[in-house]
């Protein structure tokens, strides 16, 4: 089992979400979750940042949550290591996950 | 909380702009010590995120116990466009309406750029200097910084700093912002408060008011001791003029980036009623503070509240009056389908590229160099509009 750390950081529009998010990634993250708002001037736009270092083993399975938000069109900026991504699509994301798939002995 | 943490999330929003950094506390400016000062009563550490040019916004990020203002230079430049736009003896109604509806364009076409929209952008920003008959000088954020330290200088820089840092502060459901005010002020607005825009639900605008309470709060004692410091002679009644101007040009930068996200006319209307209720809590805080902080014994309160009416009547009503028709005439321009973005690209082309094209033009045109080159957004439109910039010549950069 490694102990390498992945900086994982989703922004979404949605409060739930956020919640949602900080629940999903917390037990891949043993530093804790950190979940910021953002607000405007105006005040009529927030967004949630939600930023943890992620055991890479369990980045799969924090993918595999952020697909069903990204699914739901529920995500602004996703930002894996050094891969970041605004607005999201599905494919983009399924992608990530085939590299970041665990591999079969010997593959 | 971990600084390695805080740049993480401040690079994520701030996305390519790579000019910024903390704001150092050390140095012994006028900003220290209004951030000293907010802190305190905010019981809660601020850390200011200074960017250097950038995009014209102010946003906060809060969570882990702290609070980060992010501010950005650009912001202080083009608020002071719509200010002198607002200054009733700067020029004659029409021509501040024409500057008014030039810096409309200019502020959403950057927004535009800012949120991705590339077309919109490269369409407002190249009808932002197109045919452009007067150019009044868009300063660098420096101009700002000299200078008499007074009412005005410390409501444009740091009036929406604090209402950022308010947003530290508790918001119960209790007292002048308890939900029933909050829903009685949207009626009052002649609107259903059961049926409207998120921005105009009771905790949204309570969060948003009781930080610009805090904000008019803090302004007032800070401004007494910038003065005090300078050697200035704080005079409320200017203090009140430039409490509402500073109200009034949020409203106008909040309105570019409201057309910019969501160009509904219910959602840009919502947003202008919920700046509107704002006001009317920003005014009853400066009351109170004016009566407490100023005269104990002096004026009651209906006196002030009078003087603030009548320093709106008299001076902001009609100065948001007069430039009304430029701002609204950018905003149909900006979305119009006729004329093309590719046919307004083209007339600008004609005339930077001309026998005798316009110095200001020229300026502005360069200027735009940096708000391009930060965008994430690309269009063959926007790279049109790209190379004129590129264009003009490079010795106006040692102008500003």
């Amino acid at each position: 089992m490694t102990d390498e750390r992945v900086e994982v950081l989703i922004a979404t529009a949605d409060e739930d979400d956020a919640s949602a998010l900080r629940a999903a990634l917390g037990p891949a993250a043993p530093e804790g979750v950190h979940v910021f708002e953002r607000k405007n001037l105006g005040g009529d736009a927030a967004t949630w940042l939600v930023l943890a270092s992620v055991l890479a083993p369990q980045i799969p399975a924090v993918l595999t949550f952020v697909l069903a938000l990204v699914n739901r069109n529920r995500v602004g900026v996703l930002k894996v290591g050094d891969v970041e991504i605004t607005n999201p699509t599905p494919e983009q994301v399924e992608r990530l996950l085939a590299e970041r798939a665990p591999q079969a002995p010997g593959g | 909380m971990d600084e390695a943490l805080l740049r993480t999330v401040v690079e994520a929003q701030l996305g390519r702009q790579r000019s910024w950094k903390f704001y150092d506390r050390r140095k012994p400016t006028y900003l220290n010590l209004v951030l000293a000062h907010a802190e305190r009563r905010a019981n809660r550490p601020v850390n200011l995120v200074w960017v250097e040019g950038g995009f014209p916004e102010l946003f906060t990020l809060q969570g882990g116990g702290v609070t980060v203002p992010v501010f950005s230079t650009r912001y202080i430049e083009m608020s002071g466009v719509l200010r002198k736009a607002l200054t009733i003896d700067y020029f004659d109604a029409a021509r501040r309406s024409e500057q008014a509806g030039y810096a409309t364009l200019r502020l959403i076409g950057e927004m535009a750029l800012r949120l991705g929209q590339a077309d919109l952008a490269a369409r407002c920003l190249a009808l932002s200097v197109l045919e452009r008959q007067a150019w009044i000088p868009d300063l660098g954020y420096n101009d700002y910084e000299i200078p008499p330290y007074d009412e005005g200088y410390a409501a444009h820089w740091y009036f929406a700093i604090l209402h950022e840092i308010g947003h530290a502060v508790p918001s119960p459901n209790a007292g002048i912002v308890a939900d029933g005010m909050m829903r009685a002020a949207v009626e009052v607005a002649g609107l259903d408060p059961d049926r409207v825009h998120r921005s105009l639900q009771p905790a949204e605008l309570r969060t948003e008011a009781v930080a610009d309470m805090f904000a008019a709060s803090m302004l007032l004692e800070t401004t007494m001791m910038i003065m005090e410091d300078w050697g200035g002679d704080f005079d409320p009644k200017v203090f009140m003029g430039e409490c509402l101007l500073t109200a009034a040009v949020v409203e106008l930068v909040e309105r570019c980036r409201r057309f910019v996200l969501d160009p509904a006319p219910e959602a840009v209307a919502a947003g202008a009623v919920a700046l509107r209720i704002r006001e009317i809590f920003i005014r009853g805080q400066i009351i109170d503070d004016l009566r407490a902080l100023v005269s104990p014994e002096g004026p009651p309160e209906k006196v002030i509240a009078g003087a603030l009416i009548e320093i709106h009547r008299a001076y902001v009503a009609p100065a948001l009056r007069d430039i009304e028709p430029g701002v609204a005439a950018a905003m149909r321009q900006a979305r119009a389908a006729e004329p093309s973005t590719t046919a307004i690209l083209a007339r600008l082309r004609a005339e930077a590229t001309g026998l005798n094209p316009s110095t200001g033009q020229q300026f502005e045109l360069r200027r735009l160099r940096e708000p391009l080159r930060l965008s994430p957004a690309t269009s063959p439109l926007l790279s049109e509009l790209a190379d004129l910039a590129e264009s003009a010549p490079a010795w106006l950069d040692v102008v500003e």
